[in-house]
């Protein structure tokens, strides 16, 4: 049998069944599993938390200062939240833009690129945040033992601690979020782009 | 009004999304999960359908799309939901020869298998290589190929 009557028997099997008003309007209104979006979605949990972080710090730096000490990492904790969240808001909104309008190359070597870039921004964000977190944790409950934020920054012992924590914790979240994302996104990936190498392969 | 167009519009071609999801996915959860994020995507940007190619075009063209970077299940198993697995199951009731040529040409490669579906679907060689973004004389070398590991196939 000659392969194009093949096709048009699947052709005329597959127009046999009618989908229902209720199956498409059903799926149009599903919660999408597509990868920019799951990526998007976590990325998009980190960036609500770094909004109230910021609002956070804004509101104790306009309301609650009076020590130096705390005026000094209140405002550059202000300003690191809030240049983190725009950067993670700019990428995100970056990528929610697929156009099926262009061919289907250059869709798939858009949508590589803006996965590789959001798990990129990941990478960068929880380089910062995850050490951030552990230093702000750490003195957060040494000024509830101590009673004053400046008894802290006057124990050389526990600033020492906070620093070398700070040195060991970058390398760790590094390679982390590094060893997370190959092992959750590295094989579609690199399937992504063998199927771009593919459409050019003339062999 | 425009939801109703376009599930007028999706009823009238649904044989182009079954015949992806069939030559682009293995199991029921990912032919469930598939058929979902086509219309999911298909509806999302049915905005951006200007009308400047044919519906079918600019559809086969979101649901080949879609299947290309469909991030496959490895082990979740989700059940499809009742009313359209049924549609999906349809597979099963094809003639024998029609599921040969089905797995003869997912033997292929995926970028292979976009050419020849749109080829068999009637598109010319300067339509197919606009569409997946390659030369026309790319896209013939690959058409020759692809239909020569599928005869050959199907003659064993």
């Amino acid at each position: 049998m000659e392969l194009e009557k093949l096709w048009q028997s699947f052709t005329n099997e597959s127009g046999k069944k009618e989908m229902s008003d209720e199956m498409i309007s059903e799926s149009i209104r599903i919660k999408s599993k597509d990868t920019i979006e799951k990526i998007s979605n976590t990325l998009k949990i980190k960036l609500g938390w770094g909004i109230l972080f910021s609002v956070l710090s804004l509101g104790l730096l306009i309301y609650h200062i009076n020590t130096t000490n705390l005026l000094i990492i209140m405002t550059f904790s202000t300003m690191y939240f809030s240049f983190s969240s725009l950067y993670m808001y700019v990428r995100i909104k970056k990528a929610g833009k697929m156009d099926h309008g262009m061919n289907i190359k250059q869709f798939i070597q858009n949508y590589y690129s803006q996965v590789k870039s959001l798990l990129r921004t990941e990478e960068i964000e929880s380089v910062f945040v995850i050490p951030v977190f552990a230093i702000i944790g750490i003195l957060y409950s040494t000024i509830l033992i101590h009673g004053t934020f400046d008894a802290v920054l006057t124990n050389t012992k526990l600033l020492l601690t906070a620093i070398v924590l700070l040195i060991t914790v970058v390398p760790f979240a590094v390679l982390f979020v590094q060893w997370a994302n190959k092992k959750a996104f590295g094989a579609y990936l690199e399937k992504l782009k063998s199927t771009i190498d593919k459409f050019d392969d003339k062999n | 009004m425009k939801e109703k167009e376009f599930i007028d519009l999706i009823k009238k071609h649904s044989g182009i999304i079954y015949k992806i999801i069939i030559l682009y996915t293995n199991n029921a959860d990912d032919k469930a999960d598939l058929y979902q994020e086509i219309l999911y995507q298909s509806w999302k940007s049915f905005d951006n359908f200007k009308g400047n190619s044919q519906f079918s075009t600019w559809l086969y063209k979101v649901a080949i799309n879609t299947a290309l970077t469909f991030l496959r299940k490895e082990k979740k198993h989700v059940q499809a939901i009742e009313h359209y697995s049924d549609w999906l199951s349809i597979q099963e009731n094809e003639p024998e020869k029609s599921e040969d040529l089905i797995r003869a040409l997912k033997t292929l490669e995926e970028s292979d298998r976009v050419i020849i579906t749109l080829h068999l679907d009637g598109y010319s060689n300067d339509e197919i290589a606009d569409i997946c973004g390659i030369t026309k004389n790319n896209a013939s070398v690959k058409l020759y190929r692809s239909k020569q590991e599928i005869i050959n196939l199907l003659k064993k």
